[in-house]
């Protein structure tokens, strides 16, 4: 993390890559947030609703993409990307090169899984560039999972099912839905270290619209309740610390031989409506993801320069 | 798929061995779906369709662990079937194109009817264009299909034709229409897609046979109906009546009487527990809209709970759940169990 | 390594023994070109080189959109040209127009029907409010001479069975309440804006209703009939047809296309509309037979008669109009056009889709 030179000293600067409903509602918890400062949002038409959210708030916007970065290559210490899985292949290999930390909300995964309460730490002590918040459905069941490797040594199957609201999940998802299956499934298993996992995902049309429900199944061949109970108690607290909405609905407990949790994610509403639960959970995950690094690299003073 | 020019022919798709799968909590052996697909293709069945009653792919927890994978399902399958088309069905969401769809097509599926809710037609764009471009024989699907307006359906349907679908199917998946529902949404189909219309009927209100008939009287030429009604709660439209129905109107199928019957006798005696009727459970769930394939697990819980499976229906059709949703049964059975612990006390 | 073809003969071809000289206004002139990287993009870039390098013509092309990767793929010819300017923006914001540039052909927008029914209002919106920035930013320009803006057939709404071809005072109706209708409604609302600038601003436009064309740099990922087939024939798999087949379509070749709208362009006179498309006819049926004959190969096609009602529906444009005030006549026959495109695929060794 290079050395920042901020203007007033107390906050980590942050530009938005992306001007839809997922970087609008970032803009909105950013200006939320006493570690980071919304430097710009950065669309591609500027007659777009966020842009013009933006701009009506007094925040800097730009239909220049990376160029506006590359452009001031100093305007800031950290960038989330809400555009595409392409482009933040690109995006992210000329940012590395400025030293800006990156945030990708894209299914790209260039860089390692972030879920908060299990690996934030660890990635901000290593000084990672990079990291991906792995899928709405990942964010609100790796906690889960976590907990349930936490309790057990050996978990044959994890399953996680998400609900959510057809209002909710737009085009970009819709196309994408086979690369959401895949990476939640991937973080699923990595960090509860189930042989096997799968994640469903069901777009439900009822009005009033869904909260985003998820139920995690596991098939344990000996299931510890009590321990897995006590875990999960610990990374919901976690959790609940930048996702107040998310909540345990039912269980643990044993159905038809399997081991049930069923939690609803209730969103902010900061921009995006309260029952994208599912949105509201990858991006508060962000900013909580990018207080940790502030708070991190804020701590060095002015005079010890970090040597890129 | 060659279809002849004579307007009189209806191309009968069979889902015994998939839908029927929800009926055996997706049982069937390999061993099963080879004798029938024998059987099936010497009664000249058109297409005979095989896998988990959610599609391949599904086998979960979720919606129920198939007792086979849907490789062993498809080889039995396909090695069974030489004229028979051999067709699945496949649920974006659940199914994905690199781990299912793709393995499907290696193992020698000829259609490919790609589903989804009946307003989330975007979702099956990918899946289309995949298949349709490896030449495969490729439909659009649309489930639950009363949970939306005439209109609507065609809307959702005219995506599916965009992307290529060469059929477009829609589902009574709970059993939930009258004949002239039918007419209606068939009707404006047929009037403005350019690709044959089909229609998959369940029989919870006993109403199956009547309402695929309604459908062909306004031009739908492709009918789904399984061996003595096998499958999801009430079953589905029963194959050997609907046959022997429209061979009487003076509609042609390339199926033969007596094929055909065996061939639900064989169903009734090898793959079945029960032969499907219309309970009370079917009854009220196809009044509340709800899934035919959540039969199984709402009179599992309800028994657990001790509550009235026909009340966890209804509440479940107020919530308008989807197929795929079955974890909600829970929810609803913990719901209704307090209240009625509520108005004990 | 195989040179990269230039499309010269195509382009000698569809202009004929008289062709530059119909197109002298054009000299020395900066034609701006918007959705540069579509086919008719690509096409008229590809003619207007030509022009510059077999004729002298010294047009300076200004081509924008939004990614300029899609170009460079499928048009290495293009790439390097000095005659060649490309602008990477999105057409809503598209303001960077030199002050010199006196023509402008406005082809943004994909025809492809998936992306108008899977994202209907970013469709709609790219065309109205693309539009309208063209046609502001025109206003800017010194010595503006015509824009052409291609519209679509689809604002005829559906061919009338009693009608053989569709001419271009046919005003079809399409119902507005409905989301397929959203691409054909937002190309009459261009139409529209073209003709308020005109009265409003002064701005000499011309509209362009293409219809069907074929050719080189066409992506056959849309399900039209022409991909479909053409698909089929690359991937040597069976041609399927839906419908019984006598459906009829036209198909224009590329450069006869780029040629048409050029004159339309220095030639058309302010406020007209002119159809785009080839005057012949053909049925699916013949389109299917003649792509297996032209692909070489012995390929199945499969009929499949039990379609809806609405696959009945021609689509050919009556070309009477551009006939007369061009004496446009295609070079390319819908046989030619079949067989230029399946050797451009196979050359390429990748099925652009």
């Amino acid at each position: 993390m290079r050395s920042p030179s901020k203007k007033d000293g107390s906050r980590l600067r942050a530009v938005i890559l992306g001007s839809g409903n997922i970087g609008t509602d970032l803009m909105m918890k950013i200006l939320r947030s006493d570690l980071l400062e919304c430097v710009a949002l950065v669309g591609r038409n500027l007659s777009s609703p966020g842009l013009t959210k933006a701009a009506s708030m007094g925040i800097a916007i730009s239909t220049d993409g990376i160029g506006f970065i590359e452009k001031n290559p100093d305007c800031c210490d950290v960038v989330f990307d809400a555009t595409s899985a392409i482009s933040h292949a690109e995006n992210s290999r000329k940012l590395n090169e400025l030293g800006v930390l990156m945030i990708d909300l894209t299914p790209a995964a260039i860089g390692p899984f972030c879920v908060p309460p299990v690996n934030l730490t660890a990635h901000v002590g290593k000084g990672e560039m990079n990291v991906n918040m792995v899928t709405c459905g990942g964010q609100a069941s790796v906690p889960i999972a976590y907990a349930l490797g936490q309790a057990h040594d050996d978990i044959e199957y994890i399953e996680v099912v998400s609900s959510i609201a057809s209002r909710s999940a737009g085009p970009a998802t819709r196309r994408n839905l086979d690369e959401y299956i895949h990476t939640t499934e991937s973080a699923v298993k990595l960090y509860s270290g189930a042989r096997f996992a799968k994640a469903i995902l069901n777009l439900n049309p009822a009005v009033p619209c869904i909260n985003m429900q998820t139920t995690i199944f596991a098939k344990i061949a000996k299931p510890n309740m009590e321990k897995f109970a006590e875990c999960l108690q610990s990374v919901v607290r976690q959790v609940q610390q930048y996702v107040p909405g998310y909540e345990i609905l039912i269980g643990p407990k044993i159905d038809n031989d399997r081991v049930v949790t069923m939690l609803r994610v209730i969103g902010r509403g900061d921009y995006l409506p309260a029952y994208a639960g599912n949105l509201d959970i990858i991006n508060c995950a962000a900013i909580a993801a990018a207080e940790r690094f502030a708070r991190q690299s804020l701590q060095i003073t002015p005079s010890l320069k970090v040597v890129q | 798929m060659q279809q002849a020019a004579d307007s009189k022919f209806i191309l009968m798709s069979d889902p015994s061995l998939r839908d029927g799968n929800h009926a055996v909590g997706h049982s069937l052996t390999p061993d099963q779906i080879a004798a029938y697909c024998r059987i099936a293709e010497n009664a000249g069945i058109p297409i005979v369709e095989v896998g988990h009653g959610n599609g391949i792919g599904a086998s979960s927890l979720q919606l129920g662990q198939a007792a086979a994978p849907d490789s062993a399902l498809l080889k039995a399958a396909r090695e069974n079937l030489k004229r028979t088309l051999l067709g699945v069905h496949v649920i974006p969401g659940f199914a994905t194109i690199d781990r299912d769809l793709k393995p499907a097509m290696d193992a020698g599926v000829d259609v490919f009817r790609i589903a989804s809710h009946c307003t989330e037609a975007d979702i099956t764009d990918r899946f289309l264009n995949f298949s349709r471009k490896q030449g495969k024989t490729t439909y659009g699907v649309l489930m639950m299909s009363h949970m939306a307006t005439p209109e609507i359906l065609l809307e959702e349907a005219r995506k599916m034709e965009a992307s290529g679908a060469e059929a477009l199917v829609i589902m009574d998946s709970s059993g939930t229409y009258l004949p002239d529902d039918v007419r209606i949404r068939i009707g404006k189909l047929v009037e403005n897609l350019s690709i044959p219309v089909g229609f998959h009927g369940h029989n919870n209100l006993s109403m199956a046979v009547a309402n695929s008939i309604a459908a062909v009287e306004v031009g739908a030429t492709i009918l789904d109906a399984s061996a003595r009604g096998f499958g999801a709660g009430a079953g589905n439209t029963q194959l050997e009546a609907l046959v022997a129905v429209l061979h009487k109107l003076g509609y042609k199928t390339g199926i033969d009487l007596y094929g055909v019957l065996d061939l639900g006798d064989y169903a009734e005696e090898n793959l079945m527990k029960v032969v499907p009727t219309v309970s009370s459970t079917s009854i009220v769930s196809g009044m509340a809209g709800v899934f035919s394939g959540f039969l199984k697990p709402v009179r599992r819980i309800a028994a657990e709970y001790k509550i009235d499976p026909r009340d966890i229906f209804f509440d479940l059709g107020k919530r308008g759940v989807v197929a795929g949703q079955e974890d909600l049964i829970l929810e609803s059975a913990e719901k209704l169990a307090k209240a009625k612990l509520a108005k004990v006390s | 390594m195989t040179p990269v073809e230039n499309f010269h003969d195509d382009c000698a071809r569809s202009l004929g023994p008289q062709g530059a000289a119909a197109l002298e206004a054009l000299r020395q002139g900066t034609l701006v070109i918007t959705g540069g990287s579509g086919f008719v993009g690509v096409w008229l870039s590809t003619l207007c080189a030509y022009l510059n390098d077999k004729h002298n013509f010294g047009i300076e092309l200004v081509l924008t959109a939004r990614r300029k990767a899609r170009l460079d793929d499928s048009a290495p010819h293009l790439a390097g040209r000095r005659d060649i300017r490309f602008v990477a923006a999105d057409i809503r914001q598209f303001i960077d127009i030199p002050a010199a540039a006196s023509w402008i052909i406005h082809a943004t927008g994909t025809p492809d029907n998936r992306a108008h029914v899977g994202n209907p209002m970013e469709t709609m919106d790219v065309i109205s409010a693309g539009t309208y920035r063209v046609l502001r930013t025109a206003e800017q320009c010194l010595n503006f001479r015509m824009l052409v803006n291609l519209s679509s057939a689809s604002v005829y709404g559906s061919q009338p069975a009693e009608l053989a071809t569709l001419p271009e005072d046919f005003v079809g109706r399409v119902d507005p309440a409905t989301m397929p209708s959203a691409y054909a409604e937002a190309k009459r609302y261009g139409e529209a804006l073209c003709a308020s600038a005109r009265s409003q601003s002064r701005t000499p436009v011309v509209i362009a209703r293409p219809f069907t064309f074929i050719g080189p740099f066409q992506a056959l990922d849309a399900p039209w009939a022409i991909n479909n087939f053409l698909h089929a024939a690359l991937r040597e798999q069976p041609l399927k047809i839906q419908g019984d087949g006598n459906t009829r379509r036209s198909f224009l070749y590329g450069s006869d296309a780029a040629f048409l709208l050029l004159r339309m362009l220095v030639g058309g006179t302010n406020g007209s509309v002119f159809n785009v498309g080839h005057p012949d006819a053909i049925a699916l049926n013949d389109l299917a037979a003649l792509v297996v004959r032209k692909s070489g190969l012995p390929l199945e096609i499969k009929t499949n008669t039990a379609g809806g009602r609405a696959a009945t529906a021609h689509l050919v444009p009556h070309m009477t109009r551009a006939n007369h005030a061009f004496d446009f006549k295609p070079a390319f026959s819908v046989a030619d056009s079949v067989e230029r495109t399946l050797a451009w695929h196979r050359a390429r060794g990748k099925i652009t889709a």
